[in-house]
């Protein structure tokens, strides 16, 4: 499996985006970015954590406890109004600055 | 996902970073007040982690010791996380700084001869540095208890009796 270096303020964005659709544990989010990135980016607890906590703190996400698909306590993030506002902002910057790598690396 | 640290997700200024206070003063209050709550939430929602990564694995036909090693290795240290998670938390810096505040008590009580010594030194410090300034500022830069204190000058007249034994006037020097 490939291991690529997160940018700076992509796990964010990537975590926003899985959120996006429905709440999730903490698991199901590495699998979900793992599955959305076709497995370039393996998100470990060590990485996972901290961010969702972060943001958590930020209060783009929210959490409750619940029961997994396997019937185990875990905790389910969700996003929260400011949440889906971050991610369309880091969307819109995400997409400026992948069009301006690109024309960049086009520049001949 | 090799050497990303949660360091690195930090962003730059911008309008995306910006927080609501109100939010930031939660999340303040929260981590700062309810703490033994947060760290056992915190210490449930990585056993969790483990547990589920451990049902995946078992799934996936290894056996139970087997699988529960993986997961553990996959986390790569629960304490670790937990210490990764702790730093991002509102209010880090303030709980530092208690912190150190809180060692700096400890270590001037067990050095009393050391404290006493630095105490009075600064003292000593603090109150000829007073008393320096509250003359100097009483002689040198107190206005002048008068109406246009800045235009009173002073007049005074110097007198040399030697100059008249050579029959020339005294100077008068404003």
């Amino acid at each position: 499996m490939p291991a690529t270096n997160l940018l700076q303020g992509t796990l964010d964005l990537l975590i926003l985006k899985a959120l996006a659709l429905t709440a999730m544990h903490g698991l199901a989010i590495s699998h979900r970015i793992a599955q959305m990135t076709k497995g370039t980016f393996q998100v470990k607890p060590g990485s996972l954590f901290p961010a969702l906590h972060r943001m958590e703190d930020a209060g783009w996400l929210s959490s409750t406890w619940g029961d997994s698909e396997n019937n185990r306590r875990a905790k389910f993030y969700r996003l929260t109004a400011a949440g889906r506002r971050q991610l369309q902002a880091e969307t819109r910057q995400w997409e400026t600055i992948a069009l301006a790598i690109a024309s960049a690396l086009q520049a001949s | 996902m090799g050497n990303d640290r949660p360091g690195d997700c930090k962003r730059s200024a911008g309008e995306l970073t910006r927080v609501p206070l109100l939010s930031r003063l939660a999340s303040l209050r929260r981590n700062l007040f309810t703490r033994a709550r947060l760290e056992q939430d915190l210490d449930d929602e990585l056993r969790a982690y483990v547990e589920q990564l451990t049902d995946q694995k078992r799934a996936a036909g290894m056996g139970v010791a087997e699988a529960r090693r993986a997961a553990l290795i996959e986390v790569g240290g629960l304490e670790q996380v937990k210490e990764e998670v702790r730093r991002v938390r509102t209010g880090q810096i303030w709980e530092e700084i208690l912190r150190d505040l809180r060692y700096g008590m400890r270590t001037l009580r067990k050095n009393a001869a050391f404290t006493l010594i630095a105490v009075l030194a600064l003292a000593l410090g603090i109150g000829a540095n007073t008393a320096m300034f509250s003359v100097a500022y009483g002689i040198l830069m107190r206005p002048l208890p008068y109406a246009d204190a800045d235009r009173v000058a002073v007049v005074y007249m110097r007198y040399f009796p030697r100059d008249f034994a050579f029959g020339r006037c005294a100077c008068a020097i404003i």
